[in-house]
């Protein structure tokens, strides 16, 4: 009786190891949340260097620039503004459903300060 | 009946439960070991990684970018300053990277091999192309 216990208890304790070290390896510890940071900063930075933000009325003046950032980089990205204004870079192409990164920044757009934010969607 | 004949019995159960008890010791034993590798290799991992990333964080900002009198210009790559992976030769003996590799993707052929590489979007100097500096080590 207690072997067969043993047997047992042994099967399970198998089952259950196996089914952690399944998880252990699916778990990518990799932290990567500063880089994707650094990523959608520099994407906000290139745009500023290219002079996107030079006497902008509205957000949809920036198009051709994030839409040329997207072709380089094959990011989607994605520059959307409070008053619903909002451009994405890559036209024609499937964007994944979970941002990498946001970023923030106070733009000038019409004379006014206002605050949009840069997202970086990987493409699929 | 005498206590000898049972003992016999108790014997033999205990003797055929510690084969099981053995081998699930042993099987503990193997994944503690396996687990204990894989997060040293993961950790190894990460910490190559994060110096990659601050590698390539201060050639955007600082050792690669285009300088003038008045400052620095962060993500504005100075070519020049990249050129035939000097870059990657200096701070490799700094940061202990052997075979550290930096330039820019247009510019000189990105590694194909093992190492691990990110890259950093950035602007060429002076007609501020949109390009991509892989940092791979």
């Amino acid at each position: 009786m207690q072997t067969m216990e043993a047997i047992i208890s042994f099967f399970v304790f198998m089952v259950f190891t196996s089914y952690l070290l399944m998880q252990l390896e699916d778990y990518n510890g990799m932290d990567d949340s500063l880089y994707r940071y650094q990523l959608a900063n520099d994407a906000w930075r290139v745009l500023y260097l290219q002079g996107a933000f030079k006497d902008v009325d509205s957000i949809s003046d920036i198009d051709s620039y994030v839409a040329e950032l997207s072709d380089v980089t094959g990011f989607c990205i994605y520059v959307s503004g409070q008053q619903g204004t909002s451009t994405r870079g890559i036209q024609g192409r499937s964007c994944g459903d979970e941002a990498l990164a946001k970023v923030s920044h106070v733009l000038i757009a019409g004379g006014n300060p206002e605050q949009v934010t840069l997202s970086l969607y990987p493409s699929s | 009946m005498s206590k000898g004949r049972y003992k016999g019995l108790v014997s033999y159960d205990g003797m055929f439960s510690l084969i099981p008890i053995l081998l699930l010791t042993v099987f503990l034993l193997n994944s503690m070991q396996y687990m204990l590798y894989n997060s040293i290799e993961k950790v190894k991992e990460q910490e190559k990684f994060n110096m990659l990333v601050v590698i390539a964080d201060y050639v955007v900002k600082n050792a690669g970018a285009y300088t003038e009198s008045d400052g620095i210009y962060p993500n504005l790559m100075d070519q020049s300053k990249l050129s035939s992976n000097i870059l990657g030769q200096q701070l490799g003996g700094e940061y202990k990277m052997t075979d550290l590799f930096i330039g820019l993707e247009s510019e000189s052929s990105i590694p194909n091999d093992e190492r691990t590489c990110i890259y950093r979007i950035v602007a060429k100097h002076p007609n501020r192309e949109v390009d991509k500096l892989f940092v791979c080590g």
